[in-house]
């Protein structure tokens, strides 16, 4: 479980508060789903969550890992809401996998092997040696969240993953990302718009971020369906 | 399809390379049109190399043509490769001349002369090689037992000599030229050292291109009597722009090349180009009609010296001539 | 036809490094790098002076210590090249300019004057056989191994993918700066070790060797684009191909009799029409990115 207490964020360190004492805490085993109008604060929280804050910004709370972490940044991976920025295009699909598992340093050894991941493969009719340029908007998204599930994080964030899709292929990334949920320990949340997709997994938590205009900040509160 | 569009480029680019190894319109041409009425004079193939396309250059090479058509023994034809500046394409042409086994190779310039030197020294010794207007040949090493040829010479002595006789009252010298032309810097320090002890001072403007010359010079050129400018290809391709510098500021413009004084250099101090290759060829014409063996013919350094004066220029540019001027100098011409 | 075709292996074995190091920047790393100038030109600067103080009385010696300077000058060009880029944050067009024209005085301090002759010294690579082709030969094929095997490793792989999508390795926690520094650090290496080969054979080292030379890699590629037509994104044969090539078009061209005055410029229009083949139907297939470079 991922565990934020009493976060306090602010983008200027002298201006007003963003995030005041903002709590939530995230499960395993669902889809977490966090919604909120645009400019809520959903972008900057993965972004806080990942660590990678600029110098102005200030950042003072609690974050906690399965009751244990305390540095929780190099174990978190997130796939950008522009999911083709995080491949290479003109290589195949298991060449990504390959470069997902390179280290800080490239060495002079030859490529690491990929965790196959056969089944999943077969179940989306993906081509391993097809350069990744030909392949659906959907299987590229597949791709990229496979990739950053190489490291073996403990927290996945997706930005937006169904956003650029049609209907089959976010259907295909859904089924993907349930059949993860269910089958590893991984911590997915996710940020969506779109209500009835929220509405159609029974299996998930849903957030909502929402602006408090007694105090000025931001709050998250698990909404039921 | 592509493959096999590519293969096909390929196999044709190389049967174009083995056709026209065949195919060698030149020679044939020469022999047809000769063949008829000069069936006496035995023909002797001389490749001449250079480096790139430049006046001077093609004086060299005219002087040497010219004196060797008018050998009696033999009947000679020139092939010329211009290596437009480019050193691999240099080396291409110089292999070529050495697998044509031509009779002599005439080189211009150090450049061409260390690497055919070196070329033959590696596929075919056979061929003597004589070079025309290289400065300082024994310090490039350009020594060997089938080189020979015409060297450049200067004598700075005199030439400043003759400076302060005609312009007595110099005393700040600008020299404009190329430290990375082969010889120049040391040129440069000797000039030095001769202005040093007669109490002249000497500012340098170190040009690397041609087109930088006219800028450069017109910032450092204040307070200098005098522009000197040596056996330097490439600040004599801009010497337009010195002339101009000197006309407007009544400096005098010392050229050490004389094709300088037609563009307007006041005072001229050195060698004919021409003078180059007429004494190559008196080279050439030791080792291919008198079977002298390179080594024992000595490299001839060219030391026909001339003072050549422009009379309108010197008015612009500061020097006062007196009448009775031309009975002074040894060898002189007026212009 | 034997002695034409030894003359442009020749020619070809001694640009060989060269144009994989141009391959490995230009084609690659998408990164145009014209300091392989500077380092063709200090590498054998550096060599050609190691050599003279260091006298090795065997030739296999006289090989390596050749080599590893001309390799360590070459790098060095590189790695200051690479270092303006990825530290200070000039575009490495720019750069690498700025990296020629700081050699230009450094070429000249350190050789001392303007032409350094070699032929006083022992020949190493003739390796007492009498001929420098067996050398130039193996090591053209030592080195196409070696840059074949490069390009199946991790870094080989990164530096296409650099070229590819240069934003690739912010999400992976991969260090942009090594791949790149590396890269060109390999690229100029080879330029170096090119000029090394060039100065041995040709006798002497001259300040003004590495000018030009960008251009002829670039046409060297480019002919090895058209007659390779591979689609995989990288492939060692291009640049092989391609200076091959560049090397018969050049010696068929001195044999066909016209005035050489004009060898660039026939030379430039062969060019014009390899490219004009190559670029014909690339804008119709939307798979293709147009690439800016295009090299």
């Amino acid at each position: 479980m991922l565990k934020l207490n009493n976060v306090n964020f602010k983008f200027d360190k002298s201006g007003a508060c963003f995030f005041n004492n903002l709590s939530a805490s995230f499960n395993r085993g669902k889809i977490n789903f966090i919604q909120g109008a645009n400019g809520s604060g959903k972008s900057t929280l993965f972004r806080i969550l990942q660590g990678k804050l600029s110098s102005n910004e200030f950042l003072k709370g609690d974050f906690c890992l399965d009751e244990k972490y305390d540095n929780i940044s190099h174990r978190i991976a997130m796939v950008q809401q522009k999911f083709d920025v995080m491949l290479a295009d003109k290589f195949s699909f298991s060449e990504n996998l390959k470069f997902a598992n390179i280290s800080r340093y490239p060495s002079l050894k030859f490529l690491p092997n990929h965790k196959d991941v056969e089944e999943f493969l077969k179940q989306f009719s993906i081509d391993k040696n097809k350069t990744v340029n030909l392949l659906s908007g959907g299987q590229r998204q597949i791709l990229a969240i496979l990739m950053v599930l190489q490291k073996m994080p403990k927290v996945l964030l997706l930005d937006e993953p169904t956003s650029a899709l049609d209907v089959e292929n976010s259907k295909m990334v859904m089924d993907f990302i349930n059949d993860l949920v269910k089958t590893t320990n991984i911590i997915v949340i996710m940020i969506c718009h779109d209500k009835e997709l929220v509405e159609s997994y029974c299996n998930s938590e849903y957030y909502h971020l929402g602006h408090d205009l007694i105090s000025d900040g931001r709050f998250i509160e698990v909404k039921k369906i | 399809m592509k493959k096999i569009i590519s293969i096909g480029l390929s196999v044709n680019l190389l049967l174009l390379s083995l056709g026209l190894y065949f195919y060698n319109p030149k020679s044939e041409d020469l022999s047809k049109e000769i063949s008829s009425d000069v069936a006496k004079k035995d023909p002797k193939r001389i490749a001449i190399v250079t480096p790139t396309t430049h006046p001077s250059l093609e004086q060299i090479e005219k002087g040497f043509v010219d004196q060797m058509k008018l050998s009696n023994k033999y009947d000679y034809r020139f092939v010329t490769y211009n290596a437009n500046g480019n050193r691999s394409l240099l080396k291409s042409q110089i292999e070529e001349a050495v697998q044509k086994k031509f009779d002599l190779i005439f080189t211009l310039a150090s450049g061409p002369s260390l690497m055919a030197k070196e070329i033959v020294a590696k596929k075919n010794k056979n061929i003597p090689i004589v070079f025309a207007a290289v400065n300082k040949p024994k310090k490039i090493n350009l020594v060997g037992d089938n080189v020979t040829g015409s060297e450049e010479i200067v004598d700075y002595k005199k030439q400043l000599s003759l400076l302060l006789f005609l312009k007595p009252d110099v005393k700040k010298v600008l020299l404009v030229y190329t430290p990375t032309s082969q010889g120049l810097q040391e040129d440069k320090d000797e000039i030095e050292n001769i202005l040093k002890t007669k109490g002249i001072e000497l500012k340098t403007v170190e040009i690397y291109q041609a087109n930088e010359t006219y800028s450069k010079t017109i910032s450092a050129f204040s307070g200098s009597d005098v522009i000197m400018v040596l056996k330097d290809n490439t600040v004599v391709s801009a010497l337009d722009g010195l002339v101009n510098i000197c006309n407007k500021n009544g400096i005098t413009l010392l050229a050490s090349d004389l094709d300088s004084v037609e563009r307007g250099a006041s005072v001229c101090f050195g060698v004919k180009e021409y003078d180059y290759g007429v004494y190559a060829s008196r080279c050439a014409k030791l080792i291919l009609e008198e079977n002298k063996k390179p080594s024992d013919v000595p490299v001839v350094g060219v030391d026909e010296f001339k003072l050549i004066i422009n009379k309108n220029s010197c008015e612009k540019q500061g020097v006062s001539i007196k009448d009775d001027l031309s009975f002074l100098i040894g060898s002189g011409s007026f212009i | 036809m034997l002695n034409s075709l030894l003359i442009v292996i020749e020619q070809t074995c001694i640009h060989l490094p060269l144009v994989i190091g141009a391959y490995f920047s230009f084609s690659l790393l998408k990164a145009p790098d014209l300091s392989i100038e500077a380092a063709y030109t200090f590498g054998a600067i550096t060599s050609a002076l190691a050599l003279q103080s260091l006298s090795p009385d065997f030739c296999v010696l006289g090989i390596a210590i050749a080599l590893i300077f001309s390799i360590l000058g070459g790098c060095f060009v590189g790695f200051l090249s690479g270092t303006f880029t990825r530290k200070i944050g000039i575009p490495h067009l720019l750069s690498s300019i700025v990296t020629i024209g700081l050699f230009h005085g450094i070429n000249q301090y350190v050789l001392g004057g303007a032409i350094f002759s070699l032929s006083n010294l022992i020949n190493p690579i003739e390796l007492n056989l009498g001929s420098e082709t067996p050398f130039l030969i193996f090591s053209a094929l030592v080195l196409f191994s070696l840059s074949f095997l490069f390009l199946k490793t991790q870094l080989g792989n990164m530096l296409a993918v650099h070229g590819n999508n240069p934003s690739f390795f912010a999400n992976y926690n991969i260090s942009m700066s090594f791949v790149f520094i590396f890269g060109i650090c390999i690229a100029n290496a080879l330029a170096g070790i090119s000029g090394y080969l060039d100065a041995q054979t040709s006798g002497f080292v001259e300040i003004g060797m590495g000018i030009g030379k960008a251009l002829s890699c670039v046409t060297a590629i480019i002919l090895g684009r058209v007659l390779t037509m591979t689609s995989r994104p990288m492939n060692t044969f291009i640049p092989v191909v391609g200076t091959f090539a560049y090397f018969v078009i050049q010696h068929a061209l001195i044999n066909v009799g016209f005035n050489l005055k004009y060898f660039t410029m026939v030379q430039a229009a062969i060019v014009l029409i390899a490219l004009a083949f190559y670029y014909r139907n690339r804008g119709n297939n939307i798979f293709e990115k147009i690439d800016n470079l295009g090299v």
